[in-house]
């Protein structure tokens, strides 16, 4: 059965919206049944997954009843996903086994993250660092010394140097450039990510994707070309898992959740990594992206960071990575980002994104994960 | 058994609920069982990859946090104490005193004259090293250069004692504005200018302790000294607020209120108020810039005092009732 998204709504990502998170719902909700080229009625959506992280970033709980009782209370069902980081993602691997069982027909994911709710960002760390291994929990290591943990050990394995990791955040800022959902459209240099101070060595500031406040909205279907002509056709949907704790990983500078699902997406869509035209990746931090790069096969063991520094994955590269800013430019509001990524590449499929269009881009992939890569969602589109 | 570090990182960003600065790493022993660790901030530049040691459980309320002690890693090396207002009176009291302790000394002051020749000469004899440092406090600029050339000289600083401090007497309606922003510059400003400066290499040190030389002026006020009262009130607001943003990571600040010190700037009291003065407080005397420096010295070791302000005052604040 084949499944296709038909449509896709996103707000402007805001390091502090001044919106209450029940009407960032509503908002997205409207809109992306508003943006279904051909129509569609409320009581078509069979099912609704809301994406959320944490209560603790918006003070909702039970929220797919909310958005159920918006579309006028049909017969529809609902219920919320928490898979950390990559809860749209999984929002998404949800829906399209709902869809392909024939269970329903309709599937509308609402993924939102209203991150300032908590005043500080030591309190918003505090709420993320939960998403660790319970060792990890116990000796306080917020995320990005989780990651700066993987990273020294990748630096130190293969001589790669921290204004290697820069190119990273200097590529996904240039990119946001161009995308008004951005957080943060702010050119930066490879200088400029390295005076930013240290947040956990070796990662710094710039190195860090944005704590955001966001949410986006997809619609799903088994029937796609009865609600669009140009529905973005799921290829494929992959989940896997590693050991929660970076400790317990036989190879540190790994993320092996990334590689199976990934391997897993390219042999069930048919297709290589070659033959992708676009990709959005989890940029939680710029060592995140530079080890994708390689467990998706892009790139050899220890040589990920050469893609960049070549141009390979630039806005005007073979396959850019992360058009829309990525999690480091546009931002990152936890139960939003898969949902995010996969809007992206949705209008970039459909010859949608504007000023940050890829040309002719034809398929494209999405790699969501959660923690440090317990979790990974790679799906792959195609028009 | 012994288990050798194979990653680490340093954190700088405090998370509750520990709200504290410490390295965390990956530890393998022999059999290749793998354990995430903590590390104490004390070992912030000198940790490196491959290096052995033992691991420990600390007991916290949140559970048994495991610990990593790299062996062969001595925990201290010289600590290096900045005292503004160093050469002379109460600052040079607590130079002589913190070197007697082991600490190197920078001698912060505005004029490099024979007190301060002195006091360094009292420094060195006292076994330590001394540099002298020329700084305006009420400049920042002359506090940035100064606390660079300290941190070139000495590679850290650990303690800074903000002691440098000015008088301008006068009832309120005859104190000029002049009067009021010299003294402000000077005993407010120049804290805040110096805590300021030295609070990165302090974090980068993993810790360090701020001292902040109040009054019991600041806590009861006194007559004629609007400016000088307002100027060590400030300091004990500066006080509380540094001693909550800075304590997670590892930065404790203490404020002490001490009562007239055997000085030149108390001495240049009219000694008829000074007698006065004597009358009205249990202990009739002054108070010796030794004693001074003997409480700086037991609020750097104990490592418990963090935002209070201790009067050392011969009971003075006991006896007065702020009339």
């Amino acid at each position: 059965m084949e499944v296709g998204v038909i449509s896709a709504y996103s707000l402007k990502y805001e390091l502090r919206t001044p919106k209450e998170v029940w009407d960032m719902i509503k908002e997205v909700t409207e809109g992306v049944i508003r943006k279904v080229d051909k129509g569609i009625s409320e009581e078509e959506i069979d099912l609704v997954i809301v994406s959320n992280f944490s209560d603790r970033f918006g003070g909702l709980l039970h929220t797919a009843p909310l958005v159920i009782s918006h579309l006028g209370l049909n017969s529809t069902k609902g219920f919320r996903v928490e898979n950390a980081c990559v809860s749209g993602g999984t929002a998404l691997y949800l829906a399209w086994n709902f869809l392909k069982s024939g269970l329903v027909r309709n599937v509308l994911i609402v993924g939102f993250e209203k991150m300032s709710y908590l005043p500080s960002s030591m309190e918003i760390n505090e709420v993320l660092m939960l998403a660790g291994h319970p060792d990890e929990v116990l000796v306080g290591s917020p995320f990005v010394s989780l990651y700066a943990l993987i990273a020294a050990a990748y630096m130190s394995k293969y001589g790669v140097k921290e204004e290697d990791l820069a190119l990273i955040a200097v590529k996904n800022h240039e990119n946001g450039l161009r995308n008004p959902l951005a957080a943060m459209q702010k050119k930066i240099s490879v200088e400029d990510v390295m005076k930013s101070p240290y947040i956990s060595w070796p990662l710094k500031l710039y190195d860090s994707s944005l704590i955001t406040d966001g949410a986006a909205a997809l619609i799903l279907s088994s029937e796609p070309r009865k609600y669009t002509d140009a529905p973005v056709m799921i290829r494929a949907v992959a989940m896997h898992h590693d050991h929660p704790g970076v400790f317990q990983r036989d190879d540190l500078t790994a993320l092996r959740a990334v590689k199976k699902a990934g391997e897993e997406a390219f042999r069930s869509a048919g297709l290589t990594p070659k033959d992708i035209d676009v990709m959005e990746v989890h940029d939680a931090f710029t060592i995140a992206e530079i080890i994708v790069y390689e467990m998706l096969g892009l790139a050899n063991r220890g040589r990920g960071v050469d893609l960049v520094r070549n141009g390979v994955t630039t806005f005007n590269g073979e396959i850019p990575v992360n058009p829309s800013g990525g999690l480091k430019s546009k931002g990152h509001p936890i139960g939003a980002t898969g949902v995010g990524m996969v809007a992206e590449i949705y209008w970039q499929l459909r010859g949608e994104a504007d000023q940050r269009q890829v040309p002719d881009a034809e398929v494209g992939l999405v790699e969501n994960h959660g923690g440090t890569g317990a979790t990974s969602v790679v799906a792959i589109f195609g028009r | 058994m012994v288990w050798k570090l194979i990653t680490y990182t340093e954190l700088y960003t405090p998370v509750p609920p520990y709200k504290s600065i410490y390295a965390i790493g990956i530890v393998e022993n022999e059999e290749g069982v793998k354990r995430v660790v903590r590390i104490d901030r004390k070992f912030f530049g000198r940790l490196k990859t491959g290096m052995v040691g033992e691991v420990t459980e600390s007991w916290s309320v949140f559970g048994n946090i495991p610990l990593f002690i790299p062996s062969g890693v001595e925990a201290r090396e010289e600590k290096v104490a900045l005292v503004t207002g160093g050469a002379r009176g109460i600052g040079a009291a607590i130079s002589i005193e913190l070197a007697k302790s082991g600490y190197l000394i920078a001698v912060a002051d505005i004029l490099r004259d024979t007190e301060a020749e002195n006091t360094i000469k009292a420094i060195s004899n006292a076994g330590s090293k001394a540099v002298f440092v020329e700084m305006d406090v009420s400049r920042y600029e002359s506090v940035e250069e100064g606390v660079k050339k300290v941190a070139s000289e000495f590679g850290r600083i650990d303690v800074l004692v903000n002691n440098a401090g000015i008088t301008k007497d006068s009832y309120m309606q005859r104190m000029s504005p002049d009067m009021w922003d010299a003294v402000i510059r000077v005993n407010l400003t120049g804290a805040y200018n110096c805590s300021r400066a030295v609070t990165p290499y302090m974090i980068k040190n993993g810790g360090g302790v701020i001292i902040n030389v109040s009054s019991i002026v600041g806590l009861i006020g006194n007559v004629g000294q609007a400016n000088y009262a307002a100027s060590k009130s400030g300091l004990i607001g500066l006080t509380y607020t540094l001693a909550k943003e800075l304590a997670p990571y590892g930065v404790r600040v203490v404020a002490i209120a001490p009562g007239f010190v055997k000085t030149r700037m108390a001495l240049a009291v009219p000694t008829p108020i000074l007698r006065d003065y004597l009358r009205r407080i249990p202990i009739p005397r002054l108070i010796e810039p030794e004693e001074i420096a003997k409480l700086v010295r037991h609020i750097i070791e104990n490592e418990a005092l963090n935002g209070i302000v201790i009067p050392i005052d011969l009971g003075t604040t006991i006896s007065s009732l702020k009339a």
